[in-house]
């Protein structure tokens, strides 16, 4: 019965093999997709002919992979920390969602305060006068300097 | 602690999301009309001649409304992007569109976009721009009935450069071959700056191109020679150039690009009206003449109803082409 | 002497006080501009135009171009301290740039690529007054094939400036090829790789996706090793390049302003293979590559030398021709014509306060950008001392809200997010981003130019090497290509009779 910590290794050992396999599924995806966009000849290429290269060069190099690559040294693995990616990519969704829908000042403050406070583990004190020195900031540089046009928000349309 | 304050986000973000939605505004009469900032949505990036053209017309209206008029830049996504916020937008006459022909109507009869060529109310036509067949210096081509001829004989020998794939100039050379059998090979290049490369470099034996003032320059300067132009008449600019339909290419005359404004459907008459009352004021402004370019203005404004019929002539045309 | 009497009334043209003071707040917004990465210089000009309008043709012309070059020569920052690159050019900066600010020596990387900067701007504009309209012909007859032969070359320097495993490099840059056909096919318009998305229809645009794959999934990938509270850079050793770092980046600078000059003179992608060209020179002559993509001095200081030649010499079509070869330059272009002034080959004749007074202003500008930014090293290597956890967040906002002014487009903020996830990834099975977001750039050019050849040719694939520069560049490609293959089996079979 492997444990745990054999699987583990065990991914660990096979990565390599995993990430070309992955990009080699990719490849051959792209290749049938391009193969159904028309190929036109070698002389007078239709639209799928150039992605069809392309795919059949990256199924290739994915075998090359498979075949060369013996360790997995350049592979790290992904630990129990990587949550907090998810969280912080979670958190950036949502500041573009609240962005398109009432503007830039709220989700920034909302976004900037949670990644300070809770994920750079800063002080309140320092959270809030950074967050809001930040976004204060960029509202000055990209809205009043540059005149780029953020969706307007619902107070006095910031 | 940070899955709680996941929550609290999670929470914020609805509870907000709800108070966006509703209050739509009332509708308001023409008379009022506008008493708030207005936007232009260009589908082009800022700085080209189309960006510029909407620019001249909207500061003209912040002028006469002595509203705050917004040029909002919507490129992307062939300009779907920006069609896409104006059908969205409510019908009320403060979100105008820069509607550029036949590129506007043609990418919904390709692509499946969500929106057809009707899904949008015409107000009237800023600039036209004909297009002009033309060739290098150096070509051994000195008259439309030369190189025309040339084609006929050796089918798909001579190189048309064109400024993109499903551009008016490419679905015209296109037509010439379908509806006249004369076969030239068409080479879609990305927009003016190549294709004046490419015939000043000698790689394509003419150009079929927007006849902008970049263009006209290269004609006054000798580099280029034009050998036909695409409106049903001769342009003031280029009245020694024949066109296509004098040269018995009768039906060729829509490589004519049309710059003007749209709104959204059902958006009140009198309001549409406003708007393009002030469109043709302005177009007979001194200043506003002379920043779009004088050659470019339709000597008789093309008014909302006539914008339509030839969107409407366009998208008949080219349907039974691009759905091939 | 028609080009030193030329030259003296640019100058007289570029000193008049009002030039000056334009010549600098171009540079000035430049530099700010370079440093927040997305927004780029295109959308600035674009938002500058309208005021430019009152403005004499040639003091309008000075400042936007100011603008222009000066983002190129601020746009190493972020490229250095943060690895984000806000342009092709700039993505080869990151390569050794990166790593040396992570050493702690962005004092170094910032001073040396200050200087190179200078002196590949200064080189070129004198390589632009003196061989303007000779070097214009050289551009007009790079046509499809020519391209395409450039492109190439592009596509092998890839495999050569990574450094990990070469098989890693070319499916990285296979999926950079794949995700520039994204989009509506360049010569019938069909579409590939939508799927039924509206947005992706005029396919992805370089800025979130190198923005995305390099800064955010750096963040996402420090975020994980948490190792920012203690990161590198509490340990910033000196400001300024030492005489070593000096001696060492000399003539990769007078290298790099060279093959930045002449490479970027052509259209398209002059700018980024003049960059991958001089960092190949470099990495080929060097004497142990291995430092490579780790932090080697003349690595970044003959990049960023050549991207400010390049962007210089960039000029050339414009000015002669009325050809110009980037968008930012087409902005130029519709300033000038907007003036009532049509760049081309009577440029000279017609308007010579313009062409010379610009070229005038460059010499001035190139020195006020380095008067400028070195003072500024100091300021901006303290953006290091700043903690990770304040740091970060800050970066991610600048990324997505340039990202966003770019071209207004809530869609891109969306990409940089996934690009982000796909660049930690890469960073952890040991992709690296480079071969694939300089495939991204290269591969619609190549496509286009393919198949822009072989219609003009009807299909005969002779085009290309009967064509006396093409057939001279692919003959070059191909002996370097053979000579690599043999050195590549004699290396092995040495490595092999070692063993044995």
């Amino acid at each position: 019965m492997p444990t745990g910590q054999s699987i583990r290794s065990l991914i660990r050992r096979n990565a390599y093999r995993a990430v070309g396999i992955l990009t080699l599924l990719v490849g051959i995806f792209a290749l049938a997709y391009s193969y159904s966009l028309s190929l036109g000849e070698l002389t007078s290429p239709g639209p799928g002919m150039w992605p069809f290269v392309i795919s059949v060069v990256i199924v290739l190099c994915s075998i090359m992979l498979l075949v060369t690559e013996r360790t997995s040294e350049d592979y790290e693995q992904i630990t129990s920390r990587a949550r907090v990616i998810g969280l912080g990519l979670l958190s950036l969704g949502m500041f573009i969602l609240l962005f398109e829908q009432i503007g830039f000042i709220i989700p920034a403050l909302l976004t900037l305060a949670f990644w300070l406070r809770f994920i750079g583990e800063e002080s309140w004190r320092l959270t809030a006068i950074i967050t809001v020195l930040a976004t204060a900031g960029f509202y000055v540089v990209f809205v009043l300097l540059l005149g780029v046009p953020f969706p307007s928000g619902p107070f006095l349309g910031l | 602690m940070v899955k709680r304050f996941g929550l609290l986000l999670l929470a914020v973000t609805l509870a907000l999301g709800l108070a966006s939605c509703g209050g739509a505004g009332e509708q308001e009469s023409a008379e009022d009309f506008p008493s708030d900032d207005m936007d232009v949505v260009v589908p082009y990036a800022p700085g080209g001649p189309t960006d510029l053209a909407a620019r001249t017309i909207g500061s003209y209206y912040e002028e006469e409304f002595d509203e705050t008029v917004v040029v909002e830049n919507e490129p992307g996504a062939s300009g779907t992007m920006a069609m896409n916020e104006l059908i969205s937008s409510e019908p009320d006459g403060y979100t105008v569109k820069l509607i550029a022909a036949p590129a506007t109507v043609v990418v919904p009869l390709v692509e499946d976009v969500g929106y057809t060529a009707d899904d949008f109310d015409t107000v009237g036509v800023i600039t036209v721009v004909p297009s002009v067949l033309a060739v290098g210096s150096d070509s051994p081509y000195e008259s439309a009935e030369e190189f025309l001829e040339a084609a006929e004989e050796s089918p798909g020998e001579l190189s048309v450069g064109t400024p993109g794939a499903n551009t008016s100039q490419s679905l015209e050379m296109q037509r010439l071959d379908e509806e006249y059998g004369v076969e030239v090979t068409t080479v879609p290049f990305e927009g003016n700056t190549e294709m004046t490369s490419a015939l000043l470099g000698g790689n394509v034996d003419a150009i079929m191109i927007n006849a902008s003032e970049d263009v006209l320059a290269n004609i006054e300067a000798g580099d280029f020679v034009p050998l036909a132009a695409s409106p049903e008449e001769r342009p003031d600019f280029l009245s020694d150039t024949p066109t296509f339909r004098e040269l018995g290419y009768e039906d060729l005359t829509l490589s004519t690009s049309l710059f003007g404004f749209g709104v959204p459907n059902d958006t009140p008459e009198d309001i549409t009206g406003k708007l393009e009352d002030t469109l043709r004021e302005a177009l007979e402004d001194p200043e506003v003449r002379e920043q779009l370019g004088e050659e470019y203005i339709a000597d008789e404004f093309i008014d909302a109803e006539e914008f339509r019929e030839q969107l409407d002539e366009i998208v008949e045309v080219y349907e039974p082409i691009l759905s091939e | 002497m028609d080009i030193l009497q030329g030259l003296m009334g640019g100058f007289g043209v570029a000193f008049d006080p009002m030039n000056l003071l334009y010549v600098f707040l171009g540079v000035f917004i430049g530099t700010a501009i370079g440093v927040l990465p997305g927004l780029g210089p295109t959308a600035t000009i674009a938002l500058l135009l309208p005021l430019t309008f009152g403005l004499p043709a040639e003091t309008a012309i000075i400042m936007l171009a100011g603008i222009y070059y000066g983002s190129m020569y601020g746009g190493r920052i972020p490229a250095i301290l943060l690895q984000l690159p806000g342009d092709a050019t700039a993505v080869v900066t990151t390569f050794d740039g990166y790593p040396m600010a992570q050493q702690g020596r962005a004092g170094p990387a910032l001073g040396i690529t200050a200087i190179g900067g200078f002196i590949g701007g200064t080189i070129s504009v004198i390589g632009l007054t003196l061989f303007a309209p000779v070097l214009a012909s050289f551009a007009v007859n790079f046509g499809p094939p020519e391209f395409m032969a450039l492109t190439v070359v592009g596509l092998l320097l890839i495999t050569y400036l990574g450094s990990k495993s070469i098989w890693k490099s070319l499916v990285a840059a296979g999926f950079g090829l794949l995700l520039a056909t994204v989009g509506q096919d360049p010569v019938v318009g069909t579409t590939r790789f939508t799927f039924g998305v509206t947005e992706l229809l005029d396919g992805i645009s370089f800025v979130p996706i190198a923005m995305g794959l390099f800064g955010v999934g750096e963040i996402m990938y420090n975020l994980e090793r948490g190792g920012w509270t203690t990161s590198a850079t509490s340990r910033i050793a000196n400001i300024w390049p030492s005489a070593a770092d000096w001696a060492q980046s000399r003539l990769a600078i007078l290298r790099g302003a060279v093959i930045g000059f002449f490479i970027g003179i052509l259209p398209g992608g002059g700018g980024v293979v003049s960059s991958m060209v001089s960092y190949g020179v470099e990495k080929r002559i060097a004497r142990d590559p291995d430092r490579f993509g780790k932090g080697a001095i003349e690595g970044l200081s003959t990049t960023e030398t050549a991207d400010n030649a390049s962007s210089t010499s960039a000029f050339i079509p414009l000015l002669t021709l009325g050809i110009p070869p980037n968008p930012v330059l087409a902005l130029l272009f519709g300033a000038l014509l907007i003036q009532g002034i049509t760049p081309g080959p009577q440029l000279i004749n017609q308007n010579p306060e313009v062409f010379w007074g610009v070229i005038a202003s460059m010499y001035i500008g190139n020195l006020l950008l380095i008067l400028l930014n070195l003072p500024l090293i100091g300021l901006f290597i303290q953006l290091l001392r700043v903690r990770g956890g304040i740091l970060a967040p800050l970066a991610l906002m600048l990324t997505m809200v340039g990202v966003f002014s770019f071209q207004n487009s809530t869609f891109d903020m969306w990409l940089v997010l996934i690009f982000g996830l796909v660049g930690y990834l890469m960073r952890k099975v040991g992709f690296e981003a480079g071969p694939l977001v300089l495939a991204f750039v290269l591969g619609p050019i190549m496509e286009s130019a393919l198949r822009q050849s072989l219609l003009i040719s009807n299909g005969d694939p002779s085009i290309f090497f009967t064509r006396p520069i093409s057939g001279t560049m692919f003959a070059v490609i191909g002996v370097l290509v053979l000579f690599s293959i043999v050195q590549f089996f004699r290396k092995r079979s040495r490595h092999v009779s070692d063993e044995g």
